[in-house]
C-alpha cells in the first residue's frame, strides 16, 4: 500500500526537523566569548528542531488526515500561474528592463490566459477582443501602479 | 478621568480633514480588499504598510486600522452573494447570509451585515479603551518566563484554532518560529541558518513573508480553481434596521463580549470570534431551528463577533506585545516599523498613543457605517471584475509591496519561497495563520527563554511556580494534551 500525503509529509517534517537539530547542535556556542551556557544561539533552534521531529513522527504514525483523500486540482492551472509569477518577479524584474514594461507583460499574458480558460463562466467574447482587453488593461494597470509607487511613495521601482 | 482625557486628545488630533480623508478612503479599500475573494485582511494591511512607511506613525495606524474593520465588514459582502466569504472571518455569516439572498433578500442581509459590524466594533472600542491600561498593569509583572509561555501559548492556540488539524497547525507554529531565527540571534548577534549569505543576515523580513504566505499562496490557491459563475443581485434594501438592534439587544452583547475575549486570546482571531458568537446565539436562542436557513439573529451574532474580535485583537498587541490574531501581528509590526514599541510599558512611555488607537478604531467604524449607509450597491460592481483580472494585478502589488519597504530584490525571493511553500503546506491542510503569528512570536520567545534560563542558572522550575508563568505553562501544556486521543477520552470520562 503507497503511503497517504499526510505521511509523506510526516516524514519530510521528521527529516527537517532532524536536521534542524543537527544544525542547532552544530551552532557555535561562543565559549571563546566567555558567554553564559544558557544564552547559546542554537537553544531555541534546538528545541524546535526536536519539536518537528516528535510531531512529525505523529503525523506519519497517525496515518490519513481529514485531507488525505483529497486530490489537488486544477494542475494545469496552478503550474501556468506558477511559471508566469516566478518567471516575471524572479526571472525578468531587475534585469535592467523597465518595471511599467515588464509588468505590463506579465499582466497581460496572466489576464489574457485565465480569461480565456475561464471564458464559460465570465462569458468573454472572441481570443482577438480578448486580447485587446487585457492589454488595455495591462498597460494602464502597469502604468498607474508604477507612477503610484514611483511618484507618490517614492520608491525606486525593481 | 486621565483616560478620558486622553482619548478626546486623540479624537481632536483625528478631526481633521486630512485624517477623515485617510479614515474614509483606507475603510473603503479594505471593503474593496473584503469584498474580493482571495485577498485578506492580512494581505491588505501587510501591503499598505509597504504604502504607509514614509507617514507619521500615528497616519500610518489609522490606514491600517481602517483597512482592517473595512476588510472584515467587506468580505460578508461576497458570502451574501457568491456564498464563497470574502475574509475567513465571514464563514459563519455566510450560513444565513447566503439563503437569506436565496430568498430575495440579498439587501437585507447586507443590512443586517452593517448593523452587526457596527455594534460589534462599537463594543470592542469601549472594551479597547477599558481593558488595554489594565491588561498593560498586570503585565508589567510579567518577566522572561511569562512573556516565554505567553507567546508560545499563542502559538500553540492559533494552531489548535484556525485549521481543522491542531497538528498541521502547530507544525506551521514551529516553522514560523524557525524562520524569525534567521539572521543574527537577538542576545549575542551570533549569525543563524544565513548559510554564508549577507541578505540572510538581515533576516526574513516580515513583510515579505507575510506577503508571500497570504498574498501569493492566495494567488495561486484562486487561480488554481475555475472561475464560478456571477453573483445573486440585491434588489431589496440595504439599509440597517435599529428593529433589529433593539430585538437582538442580547445577542448582540453576548456576542461582542464573545468576540472581544476571543480576540484577546492570543493568536485565534476574528473568524473563531464569529463561529463562537454563531454557536452560543444559537444555543440560547428561541429561534434556533432557523439558523442556517436564514437567521437573522445567527447572522447578527456571527457579524457582531467576527468585529468584536478586532479591537479585542487588538488589545493584547497593544498590552503586552502579543497579537490576538494575524492581521493584529501585522499591526504590530507596522507598529514597530514606525518607531513604536507594543508591550507593557507603552502604556507608560506612550499612553498617548494607546488611546490613540482607541479613537482610530472608533473614526473606522463611523466610516464603515458611512459606506454601509451609502455605498453598498456602488461597491457591488467589484465582483463583477473577473478574478483573472485581478489576481495578476494584486500579484504586481504583492512584488512591489515585498521590494517597497527595504528596496531589495531578495524580499522579492523570500516573497517567492514563502508563497510556493505556504501554498504547497496549505493545499495539504497546514493553516498558514499559526507561521505567521511564529514569525511575528519568534524573538520573544527565543530572548525570553535564553533570558530566563540565565536569571534562573538553567533552573527550569521558574517556568513553572510563578503564579501567572504556571498558570499560562498548564493551559499551554493542556492545548496540546486535549488533542491527544487517549488524554481525550480520559477527559471525557472525568467529564
Amino acid at each position: 500500500m503507497r503511503p497517504g500525503p499526510d505521511r509523506l509529509f510526516g516524514a519530510g517534517w521528521f527529516a527537517f526537523g532532524a536536521a534542524v537539530l543537527v544544525a542547532s547542535w552544530r551552532m557555535d556556542r561562543l565559549e571563546g566569548l566567555h558567554i553564559n551556557p544558557w544564552s547559546v544561539p542554537g537553544l531555541l533552534p534546538g528545541l524546535l528542531g526536536a519539536l518537528m521531529i516528535l510531531f512529525g513522527a505523529a503525523l506519519f504514525l497517525r496515518g490519513p488526515g481529514a485531507n488525505d483523500g483529497e486530490k489537488a486540482s486544477g494542475t494545469g492551472r496552478t503550474w501556468l500561474a506558477l511559471v508566469l509569477c516566478v518567471g516575471f518577479a524572479a526571472g525578468l524584474l531587475g534585469h535592467g528592463l523597465p518595471f511599467w514594461l515588464t509588468a505590463a507583460g506579465f499582466m497581460f499574458v496572466a489576464i489574457l490566459s485565465f480569461r480565456w480558460l475561464d471564458r464559460e463562466a465570465d462569458a468573454t467574447g472572441s481570443l482577438g477582443r480578448l486580447a485587446l482587453e487585457s492589454a488595455a488593461i495591462a498597460i494602464t494597470a502597469s502604468v498607474a501602479i508604477s507612477l503610484l509607487f514611483q511618484e507618490v511613495f517614492l520608491v525606486r521601482l525593481p | 478621568m486621565e483616560g478620558l482625557g486622553l482619548l478626546a486628545h486623540s479624537l481632536l488630533g483625528l478631526a481633521g480633514p486630512l485624517h477623515i480623508a485617510y479614515a474614509l478612503g483606507a475603510t473603503l479599500v479594505g471593503i474593496v480588499i473584503g469584498i474580493l475573494p482571495g485577498l485578506s485582511a492580512t494581505l491588505g494591511i501587510a501591503l499598505m504598510t509597504t504604502l504607509t512607511v514614509k507617514m507619521t506613525p500615528t497616519d500610518a495606524i489609522l490606514v491600517l486600522v481602517c483597512v482592517y474593520v473595512g476588510a472584515i465588514y467587506g468580505g460578508s459582502r461576497t458570502g451574501i452573494l457568491l456564498n464563497i466569504p470574502g475574509t475567513a472571518a465571514n464563514a459563519a455569516a455566510t450560513l444565513d447570509g447566503h439563503e437569506l439572498a436565496k430568498q430575495g433578500r440579498a439587501g437585507r442581509a447586507m443590512g443586517i451585515a452593517t448593523t452587526g459590524s457596527v455594534a460589534g466594533s462599537l463594543f470592542g472600542v469601549l472594551c479597547l479603551a477599558m481593558l488595554t491600561p489594565l491588561l498593560s498593569e498586570v503585565a508589567l509583572k510579567f518577566q522572561a518566563y511569562e512573556f516565554f509561555w505567553l507567546a508560545l501559548l499563542g502559538v500553540l492556540m492559533s494552531g489548535s484554532l484556525t485549521g481543522n488539524d491542531p497538528l498541521k497547525g502547530w507544525l506551521m507554529g514551529f516553522l514560523g518560529l524557525l524562520t524569525a531565527q534567521v539572521g543574527l540571534d537577538g542576545i549575542h548577534a551570533h549569525e543563524r541558518f544565513t548559510f554564508g549569505s549577507s541578505d540572510l543576515t538581515g533576516g526574513i523580513a516580515l513583510i515579505p513573508a507575510l506577503v508571500g504566505a497570504f498574498g501569493f499562496a492566495e494567488i495561486l490557491m484562486v487561480m488554481s480553481e475555475p472561475a464560478k459563475k456571477a453573483a445573486i443581485n440585491a434588489v431589496d434594501s440595504i439599509l440597517p434596521r435599529i428593529g433589529d438592534v433593539l430585538k437582538y439587544w442580547k445577542t448582540i452583547l453576548r456576542s461582542g463580549a464573545i468576540g472581544v475575549f476571543i480576540g484577546i486570546l492570543p493568536g485565534v482571531g476574528e473568524d473563531m470570534g464569529a463561529w463562537s458568537s454563531y454557536a452560543a446565539a444559537k444555543r440560547f436562542s428561541p429561534e434556533r431551528d432557523q439558523f442556517g436557513k436564514g437567521s437573522i439573529e445567527g447572522m447578527l451574532a456571527a457579524e457582531t463577533g467576527d468585529n468584536a474580535a478586532i479591537p479585542g485583537a487588538i488589545i493584547p498587541a497593544l498590552a503586552l506585545a502579543v497579537p490576538g490574531s494575524a492581521p493584529a501581528a501585522v499591526l504590530m509590526a507596522a507598529m514597530i516599523i514606525h518607531g513604536v514599541q507594543p508591550g507593557p510599558m507603552l502604556m507608560v512611555n506612550q499612553p498617548q498613543f494607546v488611546y490613540d488607537v482607541v479613537a482610530i478604531t472608533l473614526v473606522a467604524t463611523l466610516c464603515m457605517l458611512v459606506f454601509g449607509l451609502v455605498m453598498v450597491r456602488p461597491l457591488m460592481w467589484v465582483l463583477r471584475v473577473p478574478r483573472a483580472i485581478i489576481m495578476p494585478v494584486v500579484f504586481v502589488l504583492c512584488t512591489l509591496g515585498a521590494y517597497a519597504i527595504a528596496s531589495r530584490v531578495f524580499d522579492i525571493w523570500v516573497m517567492l519561497a514563502v508563497g510556493v511553500v505556504c501554498f504547497m503546506l496549505r493545499r495539504r491542510g497546514f493553516p498558514v495563520a499559526p507561521f505567521v503569528l511564529g514569525i511575528v512570536l519568534g524573538d520573544i520567545i527565543d530572548k525570553s527563554l535564553r533570558r530566563g534560563l540565565v536569571l534562573s542558572d538553567g533552573d527550569l522550575w521558574p517556568f513553572f511556580n510563578r503564579p501567572i508563568a504556571g498558570v499560562l505553562a498548564a493551559v499551554a501544556i493542556l492545548t496540546v494534551l486535549a488533542q491527544v486521543p487517549s488524554v481525550r477520552r480520559l477527559f471525557a470520562r472525568m467529564a
